[in-house]
Formats: structure tokens, sequence, C-alpha cells
């Protein structure tokens, strides 16, 4: 399993690294939607699931489902959306542009993120 | 009148012939008729006409005319022999005459007798005369009548009508004060009293008229230092306003322009025209359409936060309408700055403490459960595995203090909840009293739930309602070492009612007013707590949450064998 993480925190990103490793994942990392939406791009094999964060500098997680979705091989990509910051508004706009769930990260532990991450996984 | 000429001529004739008497009767002799005639010249009366002595045989002895003598007199002249004197009156070539017959006596015997012919001088005819007399007396009787007519009508008709005529005059003069009077039952009495009516009735007005009048004039007076007073009130109020405060009347002219909107614009006083204005706001601000609007339409026009030369500004245009009629214009500024600066912080603050906080903490609670979860093999000293679950504990506790405090912000602002809808509260406490039994069966309290059946659905956000109750109940537990905790719930109302009973140590008097307190846990504050799993924000936001769904929540009871708390949500109609 291809999973990619988009996050701008350094220690969150070595966390869900060790997180997602930890239970066999091959993990990519992107510091901001803009690149992720690079290496998304040029990637020969497009991951099988994205974690996004929202509040990122250069693109943040809105702008980059709005790209990813007039890209044609990612966008089905099934896209989990994990914040802290969810209000109502944020809640509607990220399911209308097409995220598959959002996770609020402090509430959950670790081993209750990856179950949640599985089961947005494509069944295969 | 006849008598005294008669008398008259008989003194006449005694003067003239009695003395002579005895000579007269005589038979006449020439010297005797000399003499006769003598005496008749000399008393000789114009209006005597004829004098004549004749004997008892009615024989003229004597007479002022000569051819007279020897002659007789008229029978009936022979009458005064029997010496009663007389006189006649007659008719003689048209002339009334008066014929007087006086004896003569001599001796005391008749001798004889005087025939006098006189003209009656001044009744000539007797009938005329009594006519004259009349026609005189009805003239007299006439002038009398009148007169009176006269002295009646004066005192009856003039008089009053004067009199009427002087107090109407009056009247007219405004005198009032005098009574208007005439004593009399006629016509005049009624009218004078009709007008003396009217007079009292005009005094009784005009009076009133007066003092209305002053005490118009009073209230006038003090109605314009009252006004003055408050246009020097407002005058000063307007300048003294922290926000800009333009008068601009219907012909674009600016008739007032206070201190603070020269200081916000930045400019002077006498700068400030219509035409500034426009060009001041620019686009971001439309002076003229929002004028028109105003004066036009009586719309006033609030314009949102503008950013205008550096600086927030709120505009409004409002019409002044005065008895329905637009008269211009008021334009108000205000500077928002500040307080835009200061909502932008705080929303800053939350954006920043939500993520910036929340993400250390996070990676410090995902790092900590790491460890527990995947290394714990690797961590041989127990002691430090222990620190490792309280840096991990604690990192949870921070969050959800965060949480609250943000969530409790958030509800202040009149945000945070989701959309109201109808919900089964039994539901609701159902699913949280089998969440918490675990919890509760731990402590070896009893957990007991009770309700009416078929209770109506609430109207609120469900989620919320769940906080509501995991609160009071979950609090129940933790503050209760032994025995039960019970949760009831039924109609009251219009709302439903849901009772949280414990058996624990109760709070003292002194603390309860610090229940439902920012940060207060039964008195203690979030520095000195005795149960670490609570943030202290619990009955703070439970009480922000259902106030926002319009129901009430409190402590009904409390003592040291237990606490009652309550809550109301208002039934789905």
């Amino acid at each position: 399993m291809k999973l990619m993480i988009v996050e701008d925190d350094s220690f969150m990103i070595q966390l869900y690294h060790n997180l997602f490793k930890l239970e066999g994942f091959e993990v990519e990392l992107a510091k901001d939607g803009l690149e992720a939406l690079d290496k998304l791009k040029t990637a020969e094999k497009v991951p099988d699931i994205i974690l996004l964060d929202i509040m990122m500098p250069r693109m943040d997680g809105f702008e980059f489902l709005r790209q990813r979705n007039k890209v044609d091989k990612l966008k089905n990509i099934p896209v989990v959306v994990l914040s802290n910051l969810f209000s109502e508004e944020d809640q509607e706009k990220i399911k209308k542009l097409g995220a598959k769930g959002f996770i609020t990260k402090s509430e959950q532990d670790p081993k209750e993120l990856v179950k949640k991450v599985k089961e947005y996984l494509p069944k295969s | 009148m006849i008598s005294q000429q008669f008398n008259h001529t008989k003194a006449v004739a005694q003067n003239a012939l009695i003395l002579e008497a005895r000579d007269f009767i005589e038979p006449s002799s020439v010297e005797a008729q000399n003499q006769f005639h003598r005496y008749v010249e000399e008393f000789k009366d114009p209006t005597i006409h004829e004098i004549n002595i004749f004997d008892l045989n009615g024989r003229i002895i004597v007479s002022s005319i000569e051819s007279k003598v020897g002659q007789s007199v008229d029978s009936a002249s022979l009458k005064v022999l029997s010496d009663n004197e007389f006189y006649l009156i007659s008719s003689e070539a048209g002339r009334n005459i008066i014929l007087s017959y006086i004896p003569l006596v001599f001796n005391g015997s008749v001798l004889g007798a005087v025939e006098i012919k006189s003209e009656l001088v001044h009744l000539l005819d007797p009938i005329q005369y009594e006519m004259n007399q009349i026609t005189l007396r009805l003239i007299f009787i006439g002038l009398v009548i009148l007169f009176l007519y006269y002295v009646i009508e004066w005192q009856f008709v003039i008089k009053p009508i004067n009199y009427l005529k002087k107090q109407a005059q009056n009247l007219e003069q405004g005198n009032l004060n005098e009574p208007i009077s005439i004593k009399t039952s006629d016509e005049f009495g009624f009218l004078a009293n009709f007008f003396d009516q009217m007079r009292a009735k005009l005094k009784l007005s005009w009076s009133r008229i007066t003092e209305f009048n002053e005490e118009l004039e009073l209230k006038v007076g003090e109605k314009t230092i009252e006004l003055r007073n408050e246009q020097a009130k407002l005058t000063s109020s307007i300048q003294s306003l922290r926000f800009g405060f333009i008068i601009v009347n219907a012909g674009k002219n600016i008739m007032m322009s206070n201190v603070a909107a020269s200081e916000i614009m930045g400019v002077s006083n006498d700068k400030i025209d219509f035409d500034f204005l426009v060009d001041y706001f620019g686009q971001s601000f439309d002076v003229t359409d929002s004028y028109n609007r105003s004066i036009g339409y009586k719309q006033s026009v609030i314009s949102p936060e503008i950013d205008s030369h550096g600086k927030f500004l709120k505009v409004s245009m409002l019409p002044i309408i005065s008895e329905e009629q637009v008269i211009g214009s008021v334009m108000v500024i205000e500077d928002v700055t500040e307080a835009v600066l200061l909502q932008r912080n705080k929303e800053e603050f939350f954006a920043v403490a939500s993520h910036e906080l929340r993400t250390p903490l996070t990676s410090i609670r995902g790092n900590m459960s790491l460890i527990q979860d995947y290394y714990k093999d690797q961590i041989s000293s127990k002691e430090v595995m222990n620190m490792i679950v309280q840096a991990y504990q604690s990192s949870i506790r921070l969050i959800s203090i965060v949480n609250d405090f943000l969530d409790a912000s958030k509800l202040e602002q009149g945000k945070g909840l989701g959309q109201f809808e109808k919900v089964n509260l039994v539901n609701v406490i159902d699913e949280i009293i089998k969440d918490l039994n675990t919890t509760a069966k731990v402590k070896g309290l009893e957990l007991i739930f009770s309700s009416d059946k078929q209770l109506p659905a609430v109207f609120g956000d469900e989620s919320r309602l769940k906080e509501v109750v995991y609160n009071l109940v979950g609090n129940a537990i933790n503050y209760t070492q032994e025995g039960r905790v019970e949760v009831e719930v039924g109609v009251d109302g219009d709302y439903l009612k849901v009772v949280v009973k414990d058996t624990g140590v109760g709070i003292t008097a002194q603390n309860q007013g610090l229940l439902f307190k920012k940060f207060q846990q039964a008195g203690k504050s979030i520095f000195s707590r005795e149960n670490n799993s609570s943030t202290g924000m619990g009955l703070y936001i439970s009480k922000l949450l259902v106030n926002a769904m319009h129901g009430e929540i409190g402590l009904l009871d409390s003592s040291d064998k237990g606490s009652t708390f309550f809550f109301t949500i208002p039934i789905a109609k």
C-alpha cells in the first residue's frame, strides 16, 4: 500500500511517517499542496490514499483538492483530510471538493488513526 | 273777560254820570246836555260807541248821540229799572257789541238807567271765543301729551337705547366689567339682560383667553429656553461624539460637521463639503447614491466595514425626516479600525491556538501513544514507562483544555452550534448511560436511568445535547465515591427536564455560586484541582450550550448527602 502524507509540521510528518511505516505502508511525504501536486503529477505510481493537512503555506488543502480534481489520474485517489480546524463550513467545503473523509488530528491516537485510514482505503 | 269789560263801563258810567244824576234826571236842559257831553268827551273810551240815559218810561233823556234824545230804548232794556244791572251781547254791523245797563239810584229810588254801548274788544264772537278756547286747550293738551310722550319716550326708549349703545361701545373697547342692567320688564329689560349675559360670557371667555394666553406665553418662553438648551446640549453632544457626524441638507450643503469627522478624515472642518465626501470615499462608499436613496426614498444606507485611507470605517447615511418630509441626511462615519483589528487578532488567535497549539500537542500525544503501542518492549524501566503514560495523559488533558477553551469562545460569539432538529432525548441519555456504565461500575456506583414513557422530542443540536448529558452525568460519577447516580427525565411545561442526582460530597453554599463559571470546578481553580481528568470548563460550556438551545441549567439542591443538577430543553413543536 502506498500512502502520501501532505503536512507542513515536521514533527507530525515524522510521527505519521513512523506510524505508517510501522504499519507496513509505503510512505511518501510532501510539505505542502504544491509539492504534493508536483510529486503526484510526475509520479510513476500514484499513492492508494492521501492524508492531507489543511493549513499549509504556499498551497493549502482546499486548493490542493481543487487542483487534484483537474488532473484525471489523481481525481480518483481517496483523500482523507487531517486537521485540527473543522468548522461547519470547512466540512462542507471539504466534502464538496471530493475528500473521502476528515479526521481531527488531536482527537486520535495513532492506532485509531491507522484503523480509520484503512477504512477509507479502496477495497481491492 | 266780558264781566270785566262790563265792570269797566260801569265804573265809567258811575264816574261820568252818577255824581250828576240828579241833574240828568231833570228834564233835559241845554246846559245839562252840554255838561253831559263834556263828561262824555272827558271820559270817552275809544271802545265806547254810545252812552244813553233813559227814564223810568224808557225815554232817552240824555245821549251821546243827540238824535237819540226823546227816542225809547228797547223794552228788554227796561228790566234794569228793577234795580238789576246786566249786560247783553249782540252783533251790530258785523261787530260784537256789549250793551251794559246800570240803574241810576238816588236816595234809594231808581230814577232811570244808563245804557252804554261799547265794542266787545277781546272776544268778538263768544262762540268763536269758546271755540278758540277749546282749540287752545286742545293745542295745549296736545302739547302736554306731546311733551309727556317725549318724556316717556326719552325715559323708556331713547334712554335705554342710548344706554345700550354706550354699553355696546364699552364692550367694543373691551370694558367688560360694568354690568348692563335696565330694571324694566319690557323688551329693553330683556335686551339689557341678554346683553349683560353676553357681556358676562364675553368677560368669562376673555378672562379665560387672557389666562390661557398668559399661560401659553409662559410655556412658549419656557419651551424656547428648553429648546435652546436642548440645541446647545445636542450641539455639544454631537461635537463630543467619537464618530464623525455630518448633516447634509436637501440642497447638498453641509449644515454641520463635528470634530470627529474632520479627525477621522484628516482634514480641517471647512474643507468638508459634499464633493469632498464623494471624492474621499470614492468607490468604497458611494456617497451620491446613498444620499439620493436617503433623500429620495427615505432609505438608511449602512455600509459594511470599508477599507479607506488605511482605516476601517463604517459609514451610514440616514434620512432626517420631519413631518414626513425628508429635510436632509445624516452621515455617520465610525472609525472601527481598532475593533476590526481586535476582532482579527481574536480570530487569528483562535486559528493560531487551534492549529499551532494543538499541532505540537498532537505530536506529543501521538508519539507517547506510539511508544506505548509499538515500542513497549524496548523500555525496560517501569518508571520510565510510567512517565511516558503520564506525559501522554497530560497531553490529552491539555488538548481538552485547548479544545474547551476554543469551544467556549466560539459559543460566546454565538457560533459553534449545528443545525437544530427534533431529538429523542431519552435515546441520547440512554447512549450516554451505556457509555458511562463501565466507569460507574469500576467505582462501585449504581447508575440508574428512569423516564416517563412516550416523551416528546426536544428541539436542539443532538451532538451538543450529548455533551451536556455526558458532562452532568460524568461529573456526578466523578464526584461520588459511593452510592448511586440517578438520572430522570420528564415533561416540565413546554420543556423536558433532565435531573441528575448523586450521593456525592456535595457543594458548599460558598462554592455553589462559582459553578457554571469559566475554569471553576466547585470552588477549586484550574491550578489546584484534585481531579485531573477535568478541564474545569464543563459546566460553563454546558450552560452556554443549554442557553443557546433556549433551555436552563442549574443546581437544584446540594448537601453533604449529595447534589442534584438539572437542565431543560424546549419540546419540539
